[in-house]
């Protein structure tokens, strides 16, 4: 009974660190999605070499 | 010859980003831009384009890795072969792959001296095209994985990592950083160089 509860909160505690990051994103609105995508930025970000 | 990553749009960006790869020959005025979506078949897009870094649908983009020069020139060859030969152009599925993160280490695995540590966050890198073992993105590790949803990557770039339902978590012993769905890197940045890792 005790090996059933360990593996229980085991699974869930594992379940918690996985899905924490994108719940607490999606919660703080941190990712992109307002809107509709065609209209979303697509702005260069001056990462790239520009031609010599 | 540049590695990108930015977050993907809408509820997806939460769990992962997506990424691609451009090259320009030298004295090119443009870049070449080869990488998977989800809109399009056959998924695998090469394109040529004039900025590579544009912003990822209103995710500003990372750079993961920069070769420039000789190193670069070397490798162009091999990533447009490597590219043709990529084994599912035609396949997109979003989790836990084939997607563009599953193309992107599919690549970088076949180009000599092309050593990426592709980011936790990128869902579908671990997914394997060819069998359930294979060599990290960083070049000096292994990765298992099963159909892209039970896996376990050990590797000196890219630490330990764990990767359930298609979500990694993990840690990084060499720059001290926990790797967590989502969230990415937290704990110390990545070390520089030609293949760094991004959150």
């Amino acid at each position: 009974m005790r090996r059933h509860r360990r593996w229980v909160t085991g699974g869930g505690l594992l379940f918690v660190m996985l899905l924490a990051g994108p719940v607490w994103l999606l919660a703080t609105e941190r990712v992109a999605g307002v809107g509709h995508w065609a209209e979303a930025s697509r702005a260069p970000a001056g990462l790239a070499p520009t031609p010599v | 010859m540049q590695v990108y990553a930015a977050r993907a749009w809408g509820w997806r960006g939460a769990f992962g980003v997506h990424t691609w790869i451009a090259t320009r020959e030298a004295g090119a005025a443009a870049f070449r831009l080869h990488q998977v979506v989800s809109w399009r078949r056959p998924a695998l897009v090469s394109q040529t384009i004039a900025s590579p870094d544009r912003a990822w649908y209103g995710s500003a983009p990372r750079l993961l890795a920069d070769y420039r020069g000789a190193p670069a020139a070397a490798m162009i060859e091999g990533i447009e072969a490597a590219v043709s030969a990529y084994p599912l152009p035609s396949r997109y599925r979003p989790w836990p792959g084939p997607n563009s993160n599953t193309f992107t280490a599919w690549v970088i695995r076949r180009v000599v001296g092309l050593d990426v540590v592709l980011p936790v966050t990128a869902v579908g890198k671990d997914y394997l095209v060819d069998g359930v073992l294979a060599s990290t993105p960083g070049g000096s590790g292994v990765t298992a994985s099963l159909a892209g949803v039970l896996g376990v990557t050990l590797g000196w770039e890219e630490g330990l990592e764990v990767m359930l339902l298609g979500l990694s978590l993990g840690v990084d012993l060499r720059r001290p950083a926990l790797k967590l769905p989502g969230f990415g890197r937290l704990g110390m940045a990545a070390g520089p160089g030609a293949g760094g890792e991004g959150q």
